[in-house]
């Protein structure tokens, strides 16, 4: 009986069965898929904030100073000079032991790390030669070549004192790197041995005494061409350090071929060997985890070593590539004994080659992508070093990390306190966290409230649909129950359809949600992953027992509801149920007086007073709009539960939308005030000055520096040009301006320049004086032209510069420097144009990332031949972040608005069919259609707009810029919502007065 | 003088083989009860949905006070000319005694400050107490919910009172008030009172007694 009623009841109410139906379902599809959004959203934010950490090291660095050298005088008196340069200032004492580990155990950090550097052997793999290796910096070289003389340098006064050897028949016996050279060459710049700056054997007599055509074994070093040589072959120590009588040059004619083996030649032999297996050196770098390293460190391949490493390797693409190598493979290698400091462990002291010990296995687990390509890292587990006790640690070596970006603002707060308390400077990189994380704390929070007021508004919809099909079987329950059946039986009739209404509807409306909203973010997500910084992981899948448990904990709660109805309608008495007395249910079991006793006092009644003639019955004119509202109001007002309800779910729908409406906007916020950075270096000077007027630029700031010749000085003085001189002289620095002139003259594009206090002295010059300046690069070719008979070139080619101002800084740098903005004709002093060492700036756009990445390209193909180590870069990442989540959202905001609209819609539908009795019974007093149709939809639409309203009020109350801005969208959106519950309430009214009056007056439900 | 004329009405249902309600010619007169008796099915709510102009006869027509239904104002007819009661008495749970007997007037024009005094005698002249106009219909007992529902039907003013079982849920003393009550409307106040009823009570209390049966009705 009970499956035969059931599906009776199911089916023979097709319209309540269908919309229950889709109730249910729309709730379930909204609850799903807001979950699904909100899991997604939250993993996407999750997956950028973990890509966002800090590392921080303490800066004990103290800026170098200029200084000026002594006179230094040659040995025989002829030279003397006076040099200037930039010395090395003492670095600040670095911290304790312990106060190292404090700053290690400061809030957030997840670990320190301490690194080391000694020189370490691969077997089997040369090492490459490196980015700039073959321009500067010592390559060591023997050669054995046949001596064809000298002759002297006669370019500048600097050169006085050089000499050029000749070599034929040049033959390489070891070099770091394969080198293809002419088989005769001259050798650069080799000092005379009474030069003031070495005294070596290596004299005019010395050379003099090597007969042309002897054959001779050179030790040398390479540094690449120059603008003179070819080949820039040094006769020098080869590491340079200043070593005496070190056999560089030695004639070897009449010595055997194996001379090389020979004791006489040992320590030249202990060279060759030095530099064939320095070949196989690289800078060997002991971590205990490369996080702590930085950024750059996480731009890898593979992955990064840790601490559970023993036996792994990070090392160089560049190195794999060479090799034929790949990530996985192993490679054997020889540990150092002896830590070096500076960048490079393979500049070793001479014959003092570092102990190998090993071989230890390898393996490649990951490759980075940098300059240093020769550097290899390795656990440092493996570290057999031992450490002076003197070993003055570069602060760069030793670092924390903050692994949760949502650790970082503490971090630093209390970092810098550190660092401030000890006396040094806080030095570290956050990937742009501080700049975001308001954004996202604020996207994330509005995420989390739409996601719990969707699980409120299905919550209350489904609470909505078991009272309506549920909560209002009351009578045929009793009806059960008055023939006979069991009060389980007959509770279990009443269930069992809303039971396989609801089976169908939570798993079919939550799994098309799920997939749905997963779908449409996977497909985003999968067009983003090309953008996407390495390691991004995207994942719209949810777990399949996540999934599971919320269909159940959905099909749980719609149980216990309906279960609560069925415990209530237990309690009530059957006649009383039968009788529909629900006010007396509401308010408890409140005494009644005895109506079925018969001997009750019998009624007075007077007909006699009751006037049948129409006259008597007052006349008016109530209209039916305030007939209409005032039923509406009493509706309301009475029916509290019920308006509440729907209230309170307009409120919780309206209140969804519009915080997804405002997560959009707030991420749209976090788009634009996000400062995109752009770093570009050696750009050439013409690609500088067009940036820095470009629409996509602003905040830009630029500065180089360079030689120039100053007329009256015998040396070369430093020029920095910057759009932004204030910025870069900062607050220590004074300006004594010329009449009429300040730093904005810098705006124009005359030949003016600030020169500094010490260099005014030397020149004897005041504000308003003009001088003659040409860059060292310009000097020296109109010198070359001068050399090449064209007399007077350089002293043509001075350009006259205006001093409109004198800089007092107190540095002794600045005092000796001149200062010029960009505007000027600075190429033409320059005298052509040249890579410009620092440029930054801010995207004045960012919806025009992918312009400015354009034009950068553009400047750098376009000026390669001046500036061909030209790069840039656009720390754009955080923006493509904000991006991928603001599509999602705008993907799903659909999804969101139309199920809440659906809900919308369905909802007063629902309760305005649950009165087709009383709407029937309006029919028979007379009240016309339309009014009907008024009475029941106008109170559902009426709160409908008051709910809309509140979210409206609370809305502008809580964040009230961004209600300003979002006004549009939400009015869109909150008038499809209203327009749903219209269409709603519309159809079931007319749908309610379709029906035969008395059928409705006869039936229940 | 008869008030309500059936002439020759019919009423078939879409696709019924028969006719629900077959030929019936009759008059209704002022000051009288009638009461319609029949088994179920005979026809009598068809014949009562007709009699209150919520459906219009298959053939035939329906004539108040000499005016056909057909060219009548039916929101009209049902608003001032009759009135229902019924079985399970519908009065608007939300509204109380006063209200719901103000609420016809109301349809009417009538300002709810002007209709209250008329609900007030109404309710009186029915037996029910001053407490009892403020509270809300679950609050009284079957018969005094009637006897509300017999004032509402007053309230309007119509002179055709037509009943659908009303006494069917309450018990004899109950029953007898109301009968007694309609009567009284009909014999002294000069309504129209037509009950379709299976109580014999009801009939044997009536002035007529119509028996109806397949569609057609003939005096009992």
């Amino acid at each position: 009986m009970r499956k035969s009623m059931a599906l009776k009841m199911l089916f023979r109410s097709p319209l309540k069965a269908l919309l229950t139906f889709l109730l249910v379902a729309s709730a379930s599809f909204a609850l799903f898929s807001r979950i699904t959004d909100y899991a997604i959203t939250m993993q996407g934010t999750r997956n950028m904030e973990s890509f966002y950490h800090c590392v921080a090291s303490l800066d004990n660095e103290m800026p170098d100073h200029f200084y000026t050298a002594a006179e230094a005088e040659s040995r025989d008196k002829s030279l003397s000079k006076v040099y200037t340069g930039m010395q090395e200032a003492p670095d600040k004492p670095w911290p304790s032991e312990e106060k190292l580990e404090k700053f290690a155990s400061l809030p957030g950090v997840t670990l320190s790390d301490t690194r080391y550097m000694t020189a370490g052997l691969v077997e089997d793999y040369k090492r490459s030669a490196e980015y700039g290796s073959l321009s500067w910096g010592y390559i060591p070289v023997v050669f054995e070549g046949t001596y064809a003389g000298y002759e002297d340098d006669t370019r500048d006064d600097i050169m006085e004192g050089h000499v050029h050897l000749k070599f034929d028949d040049v033959r390489i016996i070891a070099c770091e790197v394969e080198l293809d050279i002419e088989s005769s060459i001259k050798l650069e710049q080799s000092p005379l041995g009474d030069m003031y700056y070495a005294e070596s054997p290596y004299t005019r007599e010395f050379f003099d005494s090597i007969k042309e055509g002897s054959r001779c074994f050179v030790l040398g070093h390479y540094s690449g061409a120059s603008s003179d040589t070819p080949i820039g072959f040094y006769l020098e120590d080869p590491l340079g350090q200043v070593q005496q009588n070190q056999g560089y040059l030695r004639v070897i004619d009449g010595l055997p071929d194996n001379y090389l083996e020979t004791e006489d030649f040992a320590r030249q032999k202990g060279w060759v060997d030095a530099i064939e297996q320095g070949r196989y050196i690289y800078d060997f770098v002991y971590t205990s985890d490369m996080r702590a390293l930085g950024y750059d460190a996480q731009d890898i391949k593979g992955r990064m070593l840790t601490e559970q490493d023993t036996d792994a390797c990070v090392v160089a693409e560049d190195f794999l590539e060479d090799h034929n190598l790949s990530i996985g493979d192993a490679i054997n290698v020889k540990l150092g004994d002896r830590i070096c400091s500076g960048s490079d462990a393979r500049a070793y002291e001479g014959q003092d080659m570092p102990d190998f010990s090993g071989p230890a296995r390898l393996t490649i687990v990951g490759a980075y992508d940098g300059e240093q390509t020769n550097t290899i890292y390795v656990p440092a587990a493996l570290l057999r070093a031992k450490i002076p006790d003197d070993y003055e640690m570069p602060w760069q070596d030793f670092s924390v990390y903050v692994d949760d970006a949502r650790d970082i603002e503490r971090f630093l707060e209390t970092a810098e306190a550190f660092a401030e308390e000890l006396n040094l400077k806080l030095d570290y990189s956050d990937g742009g966290w501080m700049d975001v994380k308001d954004s996202f704390g604020k996207g994330a929070l509005l995420s989390r409230l739409t996601m719990a007021l969707y699980v409120v508004g299905a919550a209350l919809a489904l609470f909505l649909a078991v009272y309506l099909y549920v909560g209002r079987s009351r009578k045929t329950y009793a009806i059960m129950r008055t023939l006979g059946v069991p009060g389980r039986e007959a509770g279990r009739s009443v269930i069992l359809p809303f039971a396989v209404l609801s089976a169908l509807a939570v798993p079919l409306g939550g799994i098309t949600g799920l997939f749905y909203a997963g779908d449409t973010a996977a497909r985003t997500l999968a067009e983003l992953m090309d953008s996407a910084p390495e390691g991004y992981i995207s994942d719209t899948a949810l777990p399949v027992g996540v999934v599971v448990l919320c269909i159940f904990l959905e099909l749980l709660f719609i149980s216990l509801m309906a279960y609560s109805f069925l415990r209530k309608m237990k309690k009530i008495p059957l006649l009383e149920l039968l009788q529909e007395s629900t006010a007396r249910q509401r308010a408890g079991a409140e005494a009644l007086p005895d109506i079925e006793d018969s001997s009750a006092v019998p009624v007075k009644f007077d007909i006699a007073k009751i006037s049948a003639s129409r006259e008597d019955i007052p006349q008016g004119n109530y209209g039916a709009a305030r007939n209409v509202a005032s039923y509406i109001l009493r509706h309301m007002r009475r029916g509290i539960g019920k308006t509440a309800a729907s209230l309170i779910l307009t409120v919780v729908m309206a209140g969804a939308i519009g915080m997804f409406v405002l997560a959009g906007y707030a991420y749209r916020d976090a788009f634009y005030q996000y400062g995109v950075k752009t770093e570009a270096h050696e750009y050439a000077f013409t690609s500088v000055a067009s940036l820095s007027k470009s629409s996509l630029v602003k905040d830009f700031y630029c500065h180089d520096t360079f030689d120039v010749h100053v007329r009256g000085l015998d040396d070369t003085i430093f020029m920095t040009v910057s759009n932004d001189l204030v910025r870069y002289l900062g607050d220590g620095c004074t300006v004594d301006y010329a009449d009429g002139y300040s730093i904005s003259s810098f705006e124009g594009t005359g030949t003016l320049c600030l020169i500094g206090k010490g260099l005014a002295g030397e020149l004897a010059v005041e504000p308003g004086d003009e001088i003659g300046m040409l860059s060292g690069e310009l000097y020296y070719m109109l010198w070359n032209e001068e050399r090449s008979g064209k007399p007077g070139a350089v002293e043509h080619g001075y350009k006259q510069y205006k001093v409109i101002g004198i800089v007092d800084s107190g540095d002794e740098t600045v005092d000796h420097t001149v200062f010029a903005g960009i505007r000027g004709d600075v190429t033409n002093l320059y005298g052509m144009d040249f890579p410009v060492g620092h440029c930054e700036f801010m995207l004045a756009d960012n919806d025009r990332v992918d312009a400015l990445e354009a034009l950068m390209e553009d400047e750098m193909a376009g000026k390669i031949a001046y500036s061909p180590y030209a790069s840039y870069r656009i720390d754009s990442e955080g923006l493509a972040n904000i991006t991928r989540i603001q599509e999602l959202l705008e993907l799903l905001f659909p999804i969101a608005v139309a199920s809440a609209v659906l809900i919308g819609v369905f909802a007063p539908l629902l309760v305005i069919l649950q009165s087709a009795q009383e709407a029937a019974f309006l029919r028979i007093l007379g009240v016309t259609k339309k009014r009907v149709w008024c009475m029941l939809a106008l109170e559902q639409i009426t709160l409908c707009m008051i709910g809309i309203i509140f979210v409206v009020g609370g809305i502008a109350l809580v964040s009230p810029r961004l209600f300003a801005k979002s006004l549009h969208t939400l009015t869109a959106c909150f008038g499809l919502y209203l327009l749903g519950s219209v269409c709603g309430a519309a159809m079931a009214a007319v749908q309610v007065t379709r029906h035969r009056v008395l059928e409705l007056l006869q039936v229940k439900e | 003088m008869s008030i309500l004329n059936l002439e020759n009405i019919s009423y078939r249902y879409k696709n019924a083989q028969r006719a629900a309600v077959a030929g019936i010619t009759y008059a209704f007169e002022e000051g009288k009860v009638y009461a319609i008796v029949g088994p179920s099915g005979s026809g009598k709510s068809t014949l009562l949905s007709l009699l209150a102009g919520l459906d219009h006869p298959t053939e035939g027509n329906v004539v108040f006070d000499g005016d056909s239904l057909a060219e009548l104002n039916l929101d009209r007819y049902r608003r001032e000319c009759i009135s229902m009661i019924f079985q399970a008495f519908h009065l608007f749970p939300l509204m109380t005694v006063m209200e719901n007997v103000c609420f016809p007037m109301e349809l009417c024009g009538i300002y709810p400050k002007d209709a209250r005094p008329r609900a007030k005698a109404l309710l009186d002249s029915v037996g029910i107490t001053k407490e009892q106009m403020d509270r809300f219909p679950s609050k009284l007992s079957g018969g005094e919910r009637q006897r509300v529902a017999i004032a509402r039907s007053l309230a309007s003013g119509a002179k055709i009172i037509l009943g659908d079982e009303p006494t069917g849920n309450l018990d004899g003393a109950n029953t007898q008030n109301i009968i007694d009550i309609l009567s009284g409307l009909a014999h002294e106040k000069r309504y129209c009172v037509i009950i379709v009823t299976h109580d014999i009570e009801v009939a044997e209390a009536a002035d007529v007694a119509l028996r109806m049966k397949d569609g057609e009705l003939r005096n009992s």
